[in-house]
């Protein structure tokens, strides 16, 4: 049998041939048996394949390590270079938050006691003598004026290093 | 990213525009669904199980690169198949494993007559073989082809790929194409009758 028979026969099975050779290649099958016997085994294994199809394999390897590999691949990761700036960034911000807290409860209780202080000093410049006026009095220095109209007048004395804030009440 | 992380329930055609908008958790919900059909074609080219791994990785690397030439006039099954198929492709092809007559002409002087090598199937040599124990059978006989035969029969056969389509993945002429086909089919069925006859009780 020659390759061009041969070669007509599967183009035909596999529906490959034009419409004259197919005509061609027919009446050819209707003369010749050894063409025909070639024709039917190729027609039962090309059945035989696409019947029974193909054993089912399934991934070896779980869904998120098959994914991590190709993710590594697709998405954009940090560069190395990016990388050590990111870790030296957060490295100082760590070393900078080591600081943060305590220096943060340092600054409150100084507030908390400056702000009592000045709470005392303000409670006892309006309960003040006269004589105790007095003795500030020189000292004194307005450093406000302001509010002078809304009732409040402050003062600072840098040598006794207190402030006063008065608040009057007409 | 999305805003929306979730494309398990959404339709197939959804689920690629988003992928082909860069949105990652789309394009792992296109590896979720079509993963085990990819690993099984790069498998059935490959027939080594790491080698198939590799090769399907490889092959959604590459459509992730390449979903904006995806203009849906396939199912994205079919279209990732053929990336797939190109990928295993151009593997054996750097391999230069292709091992195969090239004309009906070198067959017969290889192996001394088409007909006297490759005997004539019976209509059905199978019969009474459960359907399982069948795929199991042909499976273990396409391991034994030579992966360019493995690869022309698993193109056309499995794959229902035409002709042309077969010669430009392969790079090769049509004509090429039918007697690599040819010869690949005539070993299959000669390692299949071989296998059939070892396995009967006798």
């Amino acid at each position: 049998m020659n390759e061009k028979l041969v070669i007509q026969i599967q183009a035909y099975l596999d529906g490959e041939l034009s419409a004259e050779a197919r005509l061609q290649l027919l009446a050819r099958l209707e003369k010749d048996s050894e063409a025909r016997e070639l024709c039917d085994s190729l027609k039962a294994e090309q059945s035989l394949l696409k019947d029974v199809g193909e054993k089912d394999h399934e991934l070896p390897v779980a869904h998120s390590y098959f994914w991590k590999a190709i993710s590594d691949e697709i998405l954009p990761h940090p560069s190395p270079r990016n990388q050590t700036r990111h870790k030296q960034t957060a490295g100082a911000f760590q070393r900078w938050s080591a600081w943060l807290v305590p220096g943060g409860v340092i600054a409150c209780i100084a507030l908390v006691v400056f702000q009592k202080g000045l709470l005392d000093d303000v409670l006892d410049g309006i309960k003040s003598t006269g004589k105790k006026a007095a003795r500030r009095a020189p000292s004194f220095h307005e450093i406000d004026s302001q509010q002078q109209n809304a009732g409040f007048i402050s003062f600072r004395s840098e040598s006794e290093g207190v402030s006063v804030v008065w608040i009057s009440n007409y | 990213m999305s805003a929306d992380f979730s494309f398990e329930d959404r339709e197939e055609t959804e689920v690629v525009s988003a992928a082909k908008t860069g949105d990652a958790v789309a394009f792992e919900e296109l590896v979720r669904r079509h993963g085990d059909k990819i690993f099984r074609r790069a498998l059935s080219m490959m027939r080594d199980e790491n080698t198939a791994l590799d090769m399907a990785q490889l092959a959604w690397i590459k459509a992730w690169n390449r979903l904006s030439q995806f203009h849906g006039d396939s199912s994205f099954a079919t279209w990732m198949t053929r990336v797939t198929i190109n990928v295993c492709l151009d593997h054996i092809r750097k391999a230069k494993r292709w091992k195969f007559a090239e004309s009906i002409e070198e067959m017969d002087e290889n192996l001394g007559g088409v007909e006297r090598k490759l005997p004539i199937v019976e209509t059905n040599p199978t019969e009474g073989l459960e359907r399982e124990e069948l795929k199991k059978t042909i499976d273990r006989a396409l391991a034994q082809l030579s992966e360019g035969h493995r690869a022309v029969i698993v193109m056309h056969t499995f794959e229902e790929m035409a002709y042309k389509e077969i010669a430009e993945s392969m790079d090769c002429s049509i004509g090429t194409v039918m007697s690599r086909l040819f010869y690949a089919r005539r070993n299959l069925a000669s390692v299949l009758k071989r296998m059939l006859e070892e396995d009967s009780p006798s």
